[in-house]
Parts: C-alpha cells; structure tokens; sequence
C-alpha cells in the first residue's frame, strides 16, 4: 500500500512538475493554458493523497472549472494564440535562470534536506470534510471569512468597471496629443487634421479616436 | 460527535472601525447605483462622510493607553498604535477624495464606483495596521493592493493608466506569490499564523539547545519570503521598480493615496510582524533591513535629482522617504514605533499637499507634469507656491516644518539604538534629496514663467492645501502634543492586558 | 506514505518555476499563469503541513489563497482585455508607454 502511494506520487509529481515547465516554455498560448490545467489536475490528486479530499474537489472546481476557463477566455478573447515573429523570452533569460536557480539551491535545497521532519510514526490528520471546513470557517477563520467576501465584492466591481463597454457614451474616449502621435507613429500614417468634434468612440475597435478639445471649460 | 456549529463570542468593538467603513462602501455602491443624474460630486461627499463617521467610531472605541483588546480567536486587536494609525490612514483616504472630486469630473473620468474602492482599500489599510495573524496580513494586502489595480487603471482614456495598472498589477501578484508561500512556510515551521504564537514558538524552539531548530529555520525562510513580498509593497529599492510608472500612469489622487497610505499600512503590518512574532530573529532581519534601507534611500533621492517630469520626481521622492521609514521600522524596539507614526504623518501632510499642488496645475488631456510648469508661480500665484515650497521643505526636512522633526525622530531612535552608519547614510541622502527639493523652489522664485499655466482651483483643493500648509508648520513649530500622541501609541505585544 | 519534505521539495520546485516563468516570458497572460503556479505551489506546501502538523488549519488557508487568485485573476484578465482592444498586443514589453 506503501508503495503504490509513493509510485502515485513520483508519477504526479513528475507530471506536476513537466507540465509546470511546459506553461512557461511553450509559445503557443493556448497549449499553455492547457498545460495549466494538466498542473492543477495532478495538484488535486495530490490533494487526495495528503488525505484533504474536499479540498481535490475545490481545485477542480475552482482552479479548472474557473481560473483556466477564465484564462482561456482571456487567450481567445485578446486572439493572440501564437506569435512566431516575436521573440518568447526576454533578452536577459539567461541570467534570470541562472539567479532563479541560485535562490533555489540556496535557500530551499538546504532547508529540506536539513529539515529533520517532525513526522509522527502514524500521522493522523484531522479529518478535513466540508463539515469540518465550515465550521471553521464560521468559528476560528470567522473574520477572514468575511474579508475574502469583502475583496471578493471590490474585485467584482474593479473588474467590471474595467472592462465595461463604452454605455450611453458615459466615459467619453479622450486621448491626450502625446498619445495620438504615438500611435499614428506605430500604425499607418492617417492625416494630421482630424474633425474638430469629438465622437465618442463606442467600440474601442476604432484605436485613433479624434482628440479632444483642450481647453473645454466645463467640468473645472 | 461532530461539532455544533457555535458562534464564538466575539468583541465587536475591536473591528468597529474596519466594520463601518466596509458597511459604508457596500452601502455607498448600492446607493450610487440608484442616485440619478450623471453627477457623482454627491457620492463623494458622502464618502467623506463616512471617513468622518469611521473617525468618530474609532475615536469611541479607543482603548485606554496601554491597553488592547483582541477578538476573533485573537486574529485582531485593537490597540493604540492601531487607532493612531487608523485615524493617520482616513486623513489620507479623506485628502485623497476631497482632491478627486473635481479631478474625476474634470478629466472626464467621473464614476461613483470610484468612491467606495477607495473606502475598501481604506478598510484594508485599517485591516492591516490591526491583524495579529499572516492570513488576515495576506487578505488584507490584496483587498488593499486589488482595489488599487483597479483605480490605477481608472484614468481610461489613457493607455498608460491602463498599462500601469497592469503593470502593477502583474508585479503585484508576483509579490503575493512570494508572500503566500513564505506564510506557508512559517505555517509549516510553527504550526500556526498567530503571530503572539509564532513569536512564543521561537523563543522556546531557539532557547532549548544551541544546535538551530528545524521549525525556526522553516520561520526564517518563511519571514524572508514575507518580507520580499512586503517589499515590493512599500517598493524598497531592489523591488521598486514598478513605482515610477504606475504613479505616472495613474489618476493623480489614486497615486497621491498610493504613496502614502499603501506604505503607511503596509510598514504597520510589517512592524507588528518583525517586533511580535520575528524578534528573536532581530539579529537576520536587522542587517538586511539595514541595506535595504541605505540602498533605498540613497538610489531613490538620487534617481530623484533626475527626473523632469515632477511626478515621477514625486514617485522617486517616495521611494526615498520609503527609506527613512525602514529606518523607524528597525529600531521599533526603542523609541521606532513613535518615530514611524510621526514620520508617516509629517510625510502625509507634505506629500498630500505636494499631489494637491501638481493637480492644481494638471491641464486637462496632458500628461507632462513638468518642472518648468512652476517656473515663476510665485509671481503669479504666490499663495499656490508659498504652500509648495512649505511642502518641499517639509519633504526636504528643513527646521521649521514637520518633515524635519520626522527626520530628527527617526535619526534620533537609530542613533540611540546605536545605528551610527544609517544615521549617516540618512543625512547624507538627505543633502542629495535638498536639491531637488530646493530645484523646485528656485524654479518657483527665481525664474520667469516657462508658458502659460492656467490652475484650477476648488474647494477641496483649496481644503486639502490649506489643511496640509498649516499642519505641516504648527507639527514642526509645536510638535509637543504630537509627540504625546505617538509616545502614548505603543503596539500589543501580547494578547489583552 | 510520503513524506512531507517530499511533498515541500516539489511544492518549491514549482514556486521556483512560476518565478522563472514570471521572469522570462513577456506575454502577460503567461505571467499570469505562472503566478498561479506559485500561489498552486504555497497551496501544495499549507496541505502537505497540514496533515504534518494534524489540523485542518492548512486546508481552511487554501481557500482564502484560492479566494484571491480568482480575484486577482478575473482583474487582471479584465485589465488584459481592456488593453487588448484598444492596442491589440498582449506583449508585457509592447506596453511600454510608459518608460522604465
């Protein structure tokens, strides 16, 4: 019985940790997201061998049902799947490895293997169910609980009125002269004079709105 | 027999203040929602309504000096360093939407949703200045650090506004991760987030033999962890890259708000991190805390003397005082905690007002804060520069405003705790800040008007500035009643008493 | 049975490869998913010291640290988006109006 959990966990392990590298080191995104998800799977069976099975559920809920399909929406939402003129890495990658490596080895490989592990001969865990979880939620973890409510409702409204479409022309598309210059530099020349009105850009498809007034005086 | 589920007695008044200002928002968004017009001034003020409201409730629940309470299975407390700190953080969060309410109208960015972040990340801030436990330090930090992606991102027709808060965004989550899994780690070497019990943990482990104890060494990779992730928060100079940029991109009050309040709660957290559960740990965290701070602020006022563009000298100015404020952080044990609290109140008066003044001169669809914009405003405004140069001085530290008493408080706990080196490395940044801080000035009285600039002003501006100048000099000619204050606000180590 | 420095040995190898990921990709929405590896990562180490240290505390924190990824995540990808329409790049590097 022994071993088989130990094979278990070499296996996923193993598969944890190469499909980890794989989210960092493909240059197709979506195949990165999916490597994503491969991760999260073989976190939560992991989950199931530490014996917090409530939990391994969660992660598939959570982390796949909505993280990664979050994720995915984002990569085909910003349609931007692959990319083979632009380079994946930045120029200095491989000091960043090398620093990345060095912290690793320093700080963390010492650290286990010095670590004498209080193991008790027959760990008994507490016995983690949903039962058990929410009563600690309502009980010791009461106030977190309420805070991660909190931060939950900010992040809703933060993200909404983010990514809000232009409604009823409510936040009028204004871009400052820096700006237009810039971005006629970076797509194709347009004409320097543009319509002295201001249209509200209700898509923002339309990326060289027209400028706005300057001095308009209302507002001050 | 599985247990019944049974509300544990809880001390309401011990989360009194972060309670009202949450309940305010929630309310304040659903409110707004319903409140025809297009115009949001309303929602504004009664969100300074509710900072007076909190201010009152905070003032109610305060507990005698020296004395806390904590509730929660001791996850908060309340004690006089944390009500100090409260009442520091809403005068800010106060400054902040008394100087937006024309600001988002102005610049075409008026949304009432923009009113209730800030009273959520205020709450964070009062969160943070609070807990006694990593979890309720980690939720705290991201409600403060989410909320402010989001208003970073507010200015948005600007690209860069939305880029920065990407951008800080990015590094943010970066820094959570670190966070994250250095709690982890302490939670893996003692068994516990409380930070009484971690601190109590370390003094039996430590005492025991002399061999180092497996659990204590997980505590201190763990506490280094934390404090990576913490110093992306308060941007000390290895991790501050991010600063310059998103001040810049940001709506001018959210980065006025940013540069204070974020660090003002964050070193809190850190505080009652490093002197409750890490103290036995002094002898790591002291040094390294030491070069942080000397690189902080030697690079911030240097990279300072370069910039063009003030509100990227703002930003960088900011990493610098970041610097001082590490060095009240060091010496918490001695005479820290009230050199911080004094520190942070002095730099919150000048650099709100320094934000206020720039956004007096901020032109509408421009995004050039130049230095050459004050050229010569003492001719033309003489008031609007009389109260920038106090602000400059006070940042400067020069006698007779509080930004000097701030400084002298800081020197003097390190010098009493016999940090002779930071002491120095601290005056001699101090003379590289003096230029530019003085550049500005001579710009305002010496020179002649670079171009035409046309300030806005309204009565919240006029509020704010005016609150500030005179804040700023009564504290540095009467610091007295000040001092008492800070000198009576010592933090809880330990549960009740 | 395994022991938890096992499980510790992988959690911070994959903490580390979110940092390499983190620094070395330029797509945002990578960073993004390598931030989740190692926020996944602390998740790994509170469960595996949770069952050393025989409560259930580790598990309740995984909750919150799963509360505030998708918080973070649902933000950041808004932001992302919001970007992308109006510049069409997801390039860290391409967002560069703002030097430094």
């Amino acid at each position: 019985m022994d071993l088989v959990v130990q094979i278990m966990f070499g296996v996923t392990g193993l598969l944890i940790l190469g499909a980890a590298f794989m989210v960092v080191s493909v240059r197709n995104i979506i195949h990165a997201a999916l490597w994503l998800i491969t991760c999260f799977f073989g976190i939560a069976m992991l989950y199931l061998l530490l014996q917090a099975e409530f939990l391994a559920i969660v992660q598939i809920l959570l982390y796949i049902g909505a993280v990664a399909v979050l994720v995915l929406f984002a990569v085909m939402l910003t349609r931007q799947i692959d990319d083979p003129d632009e380079p994946v890495l930045f120029q200095r990658w491989r000091s960043t490895l090398l620093i990345t490596a060095i912290l690793f080895a320093a700080v963390l490989v010492p650290t286990i293997y010095n670590h004498n592990w209080l193991i008790f001969a027959d760990p008994q865990p507490a016995f983690a169910g949903p039962r058990e979880l929410g009563f600690a939620f309502m009980n010791a973890y009461l106030l977190p609980f309420q805070i991660a409510a909190v931060l939950l409702l900010a992040a809703l409204v933060g993200a909404i009125i983010i990514a809000m479409e232009d409604q009823e022309q409510r936040r009028v598309r204004v871009l400052t002269l820096a700006e237009e210059v810039a971005l006629r530099g970076e797509r194709e020349p347009s004409p320097p004079t543009r319509p002295a009105n201001p249209q509200p850009a209700s898509s923002s498809s339309n990326p060289t709105p027209p400028p706005a007034p300057e001095q308009a005086g209302e507002g001050a | 027999m599985p247990p019944e589920i049974v509300i544990p007695a809880i001390d309401v008044r011990v989360i009194a203040p972060m309670l009202t200002i949450f309940a305010w928002a929630t309310v304040l968004l659903m409110v707004d929602l319903f409140m025809p017009g297009k115009d949001r001034k309303l929602t504004g003020y009664l969100a300074l309504a509710g900072l007076a409201v909190t201010a009152l409730v905070t003032l109610a629940v305060q507990p005698a000096p020296g004395t806390s309470r904590t509730s929660f299975s001791n996850m908060v407390v309340l004690d006089s360093f944390g009500t100090t700190l409260t009442l520091i953080l809403l005068l800010i969060a106060a400054f902040s939407i008394a100087i937006s309410i024309n600001y988002l109208s102005y610049h075409n960015i008026e949304m009432g949703e923009y009113y209730p972040l800030i009273l959520f990340a205020t709450g964070g801030m009062i969160l943070l200045g609070q807990s006694t436990n990593l979890i309720l330090v980690f939720l705290g930090v991201e409600l403060l650090s989410i909320t402010l992606y989001v208003l970073t991102a507010f200015f948005y027709p600007r690209y860069t506004s939305e880029e920065a808060g990407l951008k800080y965004l990015l590094l943010g989550a970066f820094a959570a991760g670190f966070l994250i899994y250095g709690i982890a780690l302490i939670y893996g070497g003692a068994g516990t987030l409380d930070l009484f019990e971690i601190g109590a943990f370390l003094n039996t482990s430590l005492a025991v033999g002399s061999a180092f104890p497996p659990g204590a060494l997980l505590v201190l990779i763990g506490g280094a962890l934390v404090l990576i992730g913490f110093c992306f928060k308060i941007s000390l100079v290895p991790f501050h890259m991010w600063t310059p940029d998103v001040y810049e991109g940001s709506p001018t009050p959210v980065a006025a708000f940013m540069s204070v309040g974020t660090k003002g709660a964050a070193f809190a957290a850190l505080l009652r991190i490093l002197i409750v559960a890490l103290l036995p740990f002094k002898i790591y965290w002291l040094p390294v805390l030491g070069v942080l701070a000397t690189l902080t602020m030697l690079f911030g006022n240097i990279a300072a003397l370069m910039q063009p563009n003030m509100k990227r000298m703002l930003a960088y100015s900011s990493v610098g005082h970041a610097g001082y404020i590490t060095i009240g952080i060091m010496t918490a044990g001695t005479h820290g905690t009230e050199s911080f609290l004094f520190y942070l109140l002095a730099y919150a008066l000048a650099n709100m007002g320094a934000f206020a003044v720039l956004i007096t001169l901020e032109r509408r669809g421009e995004m050039a804060w130049s230095v050459d914009d004050f050229a010569g405003l003492w001719k033309r405004y003489p008031l609007l520069a009389i109260a920038m140069a106090t602000f400059m001085l006070s940042l400067a530290g020069v006698p007779p405003t509080a930004g000097f008493f701030g400084k002298f408080f800081v020197f003097a706990a390190a010098w009493e705790d016999g940090q002779i080196f930071l002491v120095f490395m601290g005056v001699l940044s101090s003379a590289i800040a003096a230029f530019f801080y003085l550049r500005v000035i001579m710009r305002m009285f010496m020179d002649e008007p670079v171009r035409e600039v046309i300030p806005i002003f309204n009565r919240g501006l006029t509020i704010t500035i005016g609150i500030a100048v005179v804040g700023t000099i009564v504290f540095g000619l009467l610091p007295t009643p000040l001092v008492s204050l800070v000198q009576n606000s010592v933090i809880a180590l330990g549960v009740g008493g | 049975m395994v022991e938890t420095s096992y499980y510790i040995l992988l959690s911070a190898s994959l903490f580390t490869l979110g940092i390499l990921g983190v620094l070395v990709r330029r797509n945002a929405i990578v960073v993004f998913m390598s931030v989740e590896l190692m926020l996944n990562a602390a998740n790994l180490a509170f469960v595996a010291f949770a069952r050393q240290q025989g409560n259930i505390d580790g598990q309740v924190l995984v909750f919150f640290v799963i509360t505030v990824a998708a918080a973070e995540v649902a933000v950041g990808l808004a932001l992302l988006v919001t970007i992308f329409r109006n510049k069409q790049t997801a390039d860290v590097d391409a967002i560069s109006q703002l030097h430094g």
